[in-house]
């Protein structure tokens, strides 16, 4: 059968060619946009061991002195220090808050900012890492916020490290792979390799690795403390409150509001604003450029698979319309409707078969340009994930395109097809 | 002629329906994205309200500095830079002044405890000569007001009528950030596709926290905070004054103490300034015009071939006719302006679908599009919406690059199915049925 397809196939080269080159040509900037899709798919199945949903950013700030309500002896620092740890308390006793965390802006989870750090292991120097530093005040629990777990899934508090050295750090586990890959981290000491005497830690622990962003890998992490004080309250401090699972998110948030906008009236402070990190996360994914990626492409994607499809419906319903004969005499040489539908649709499958072939040595020139992108690739990372392994890659975005385009195609054939297959023998017949 | 042709075509649409609207689906969709694309561009760089004078202004947003030691810092300009190198030219109108300073703005409305955020630009008297803002009420605050640093704020006529009403709000005072400022004048809202000049509120750039006359970013004398928008007077020819500019900015870089200092080829005409981001490099303009070019090669062959196919298909069943005319003497041109011809009917028919097609896309993708090429999207100001103005969508421009279009993938989608079915052998094409 497929033999006899193939010749017919040859045979009608010249009606076929347009189509074919058509194929030809989806076929491959569709694949460029599997490939994109595939490696930010896999990006976001890959764990993170923190998980933003039902946490909150509270926002407060200070009234400036042109306010009615301003009060000048508020000012002073330790008044403010004082109606900061008030106003801390006031948020943490709010029946629906269950955990609360200090941390600086610097390091809002699902945030546009980033502070970096670059660590060397003091043990052994050759080993040694950019990662982001995550800087929270360890009199609160931000792993409790924001639900840190161990690499095993246990849940990690802030209280289980010991902080009492200023000089502690937790690191994530792809940060202790990279530094302490035989043994044990714990009390080893992380240092600056541009001033190891100045700049140097003792880990006190491991979390589970995290993402950045959704769309990323995990990434080297080091927690730090840092503390609230009036120096920075007012420029960098930002509050940071888990709810309780129970309470809807609306409606936390209103009764929030309508609660805390008056309690929070400490001194000087008000409450300005509360926004999910979630949100956050959405809006810094906007601002990025990454959902105007995502929408480009999937517009680009559409855009191709209704263009392969009219072209192969027009062709089809043309190409039926003048092989009416050959169809009937099939029909009267005893082909059933469904072997004809059959005929038509395999018909499709195999100049999909035929333009793919010539279609992947179109994408390899297009790898060996170095024109694919990865997302999240991190420059000599320890783990290879799957999107690094080129060969497999390249297999597995085909097969998915290939899979798309057969589908797209069959929906395209189904209507003329099925008309074809409607067709009375001795209609059909008459045109011979 | 060209008229039973075009009676032969849409006979041809009315007998084959389902055949005609894949064509013209097909055809629309190619449109419908080159327009999207053309669309925004055009609203980037036409004469827009109330960027009305695009044609006539030059930009200079950003520029370097390059210390002896080898390090370079590179930002906004300086008042004094501008100043400077610009204000002195020969053929000048005015040079508006918009300072990058943003930061939070939020409005306390008289009598409502819920503050409302606003944008806030900080500018100088001469954008009002710059950028033609149409002022319902009142005036652009004064020069007097932006020496002495008074509070005084031109407001957007939707923020006058959410604040005050119907009632008149020049004269009345508005609270930002607590501190209280004098409406001087109310202007019709400009859009966000002009978001340079976008914003519910302008105040004097004196007014801006920590601003001091003839300061610079870290004493680099040359940068700062501003942008400027230089406006030529009309009898002046734009590429001189650039050229004038350009000596003028090499010649104050020179100037510089142990520093020197280059604007990148800045100012730029208004079409190159939507291109420049960064401000420690030149865009570079061929590989953007190769970009674009590729998407849009894009989006007219992958339809250019399909529709070549149906077209071809087409023409397989009226081999006959085309024998017929042949056998009785038509030259093979007639016969291939023919098909192009009938076939650009399908085009137009397919371009005005694409054309309201694109309509509907920009609209629905309104919050974002207009941002297509940012590195660094903007986020919607908090309640505000991007509208297009009719003025925007439908004009000439428009429908010209439309037509344009239709012209290029019809060629593109017909060309060579006329010349193959006006080239077969006259007796081969008899025999078709």
């Amino acid at each position: 059968m497929l033999k006899h397809i193939f010749k017919q196939l040859w045979n009608r080269k010249r009606a076929n060619i347009w189509i074919g080159v058509e194929l030809l040509l989806v076929f491959c900037l569709l694949w460029y946009i599997v490939d994109y899709f595939f490696v930010l798919e896999y990006n976001k199945s890959l764990h993170s061991c923190r998980d933003m949903d039902h946490t909150w950013q509270v926002e407060v700030a200070l009234l400036p002195p042109e306010h009615s309500e301003y009060q000048p002896g508020e000012s002073d620092s330790t008044a403010l220090e004082d109606n900061c740890y008030r106003l801390l308390d006031r948020i943490r006793g709010y029946k629906g808050v269950e955990a609360l965390a200090v941390l600086s802006n610097w390091s809002t989870p699902g945030g546009g900012g980033y502070y970096g750090d670059w660590f060397r292991s003091r043990k052994d120097t050759t080993r040694s890492g950019h990662g982001q530093a995550i800087l929270f005040d360890p009199r609160t629990d931000f792993f409790k916020v924001f639900r840190y777990t161990t690499k095993e899934g246990k849940p990690v508090s802030v209280d289980d490290f010991d902080w009492a050295d200023p000089k502690s750090v937790i690191i994530g586990n792809m940060a202790k792979e990279t530094f302490f890959p035989d043994g044990d981290a714990i009390g080893q000491i992380l240092e600056s390799p541009e001033k190891p005497d100045e700049w140097n830690f003792v880990v006190k622990g491991v979390v589970g690795d995290i993402k950045r962003f959704d769309y990323e890998r995990p990434q080297l992490t080091f927690y730090r403390a840092w503390r609230a004080t009036a120096d920075n309250i007012t420029e960098e401090m930002e509050i940071a409150v888990r709810s309780r699972e129970s309470i809807p998110d609306k409606q936390f948030l209103q009764d929030f509001k309508q609660t805390m906008s008056r309690e929070l009236r400490v001194g000087n402070f008000y409450l300005k604003g509360v926004k999910s990190y979630n949100q956050i996360n959405k809006d810094t994914d906007f601002e990025f450029g990454q959902t105007n990626n995502v929408r480009i492409r999937t517009a680009f994607l559409l855009f191709f698979l209704i263009n392969i499809m009219l072209c192969v419906m027009g062709t089809f319903w043309y190409r039926i319309r003048m092989r009416r004969d050959e169809i009937g005499l099939r029909m009267a040489m005893g082909s059933t409707r469904t072997g004809i539908r059959k005929l038509l649709i395999l018909e499709g499958l195999c100049l999909l078969a035929i333009a793919s072939l010539p279609g992947m040595l179109i994408e390899i020139q297009l790898i060996y340009a170095g024109l694919i992108e990865t997302i999240g690739k991190q420059n000599n990372q320890l783990v290879t994930y799957l999107p690094d392994h080129v060969v497999l890659r390249f297999i597995l975005t085909n097969c998915l395109t290939w899979v798309l385009l057969a589908i797209a195609i069959v929906a395209a054939i189904w209507l003329p097809a099925d008309k074809a297959a409607k067709m009375e023998p001795a209609d059909a017949l008459h045109y011979e | 002629m060209l008229k039973v042709y075009f009676k032969q075509a849409w006979n041809l649409i009315r007998q084959e329906r389902l055949f005609s609207l894949i064509y013209i689906v097909g055809t629309g969709l190619s449109v419908s994205m080159v327009m999207v694309l053309s669309i925004v561009f055009y609203m980037k760089v036409a004469n827009i309200y109330p960027e009305t004078n695009r044609d006539r202004i030059l930009v200079a947003k950003s520029g370097m500095v390059s210390f002896e030691n080898g390090r370079n810092s590179s930002s906004s300009l300086s008042e004094g830079m501008i100043n400077t190198c610009f204000a002195s030219l020969d053929g000048v109108e005015a040079i508006a002044l918009i300072s990058r300073k943003d930061g939070e703005f939020l409005l306390q409305p008289e009598g409502d405890p819920v503050q409302l955020p606003v944008t806030v630009k900080y500018v100088n008297t001469d954008f009002w000569k710059v950028f033609p803002f149409r002022f319902i009420d009142g005036k652009p605050f004064t020069d007097a007001d932006q020496q002495s640093a008074i509070r005084t704020a031109v407001i957007a006529e939707s923020l006058s009528r959410r604040l005050f009403g119907k009632d008149e709000a020049v004269g009345k005072y508005i609270s930002l950030n607590f501190r209280s400022y004098r409406v001087c004048g109310i202007v019709k809202d400009a859009s966000l596709v002009t978001r340079e000049t976008y914003s519910l509120i302008w105040l004097p750039y004196t007014l801006a926290d920590g601003y001091q006359p003839n300061s610079s970013f870290y004493n680099t004398e040359a940068l700062g905070e501003f942008s400027a928008y230089i406006l030529a007077s009309k009898d002046k020819n734009l590429a001189d004054l650039k050229k004038e500019a350009e000596a003028a900015v090499e010649r104050y870089g020179k100037t510089l103490h142990d520093k020197t200092f280059t604007a990148l080829g800045q100012p730029d005409y208004y079409w190159q300034s939507i291109f420049r981001f960064w401000s420690n490099s030149r865009p570079e303009y061929g590989k953007l015009v190769l970009q674009y070019g590729l998407v849009l090669l894009i989006l007219l062959l992958v339809p250019a071939v399909s529709l070549s196919g149906m077209t071809d298909s087409r023409m397989e069943r009226r081999l006959a006719e085309m024998g017929v005319r042949r056998a009785f003497g038509a030259p093979v041109t007639t016969l291939m302006v023919q098909v192009i011809s009938e076939n650009f009917l399908f085009t137009v028919l397919g371009g005005v679908f694409g054309l309201l097609l694109s309509y509907l896309l920009l609209y629905l993708s309104r919050s974002w599009i207009m941002q297509l090429d940012a590195t660094f999207v903007d986020v919607l100001p908090e309640g505000a919406d991007v509208v297009f103005s009719p003025s925007m969508l439908v004009n000439y421009q428009v429908f010209g690059i439309t037509l344009f279009v239709c012209f290029l993938l019809n060629l593109l989608s017909a060309l060579i199915p006329a010349w193959r079915a006006s080239h077969r052998q006259i007796i081969y094409s008899l025999n078709a049925k």
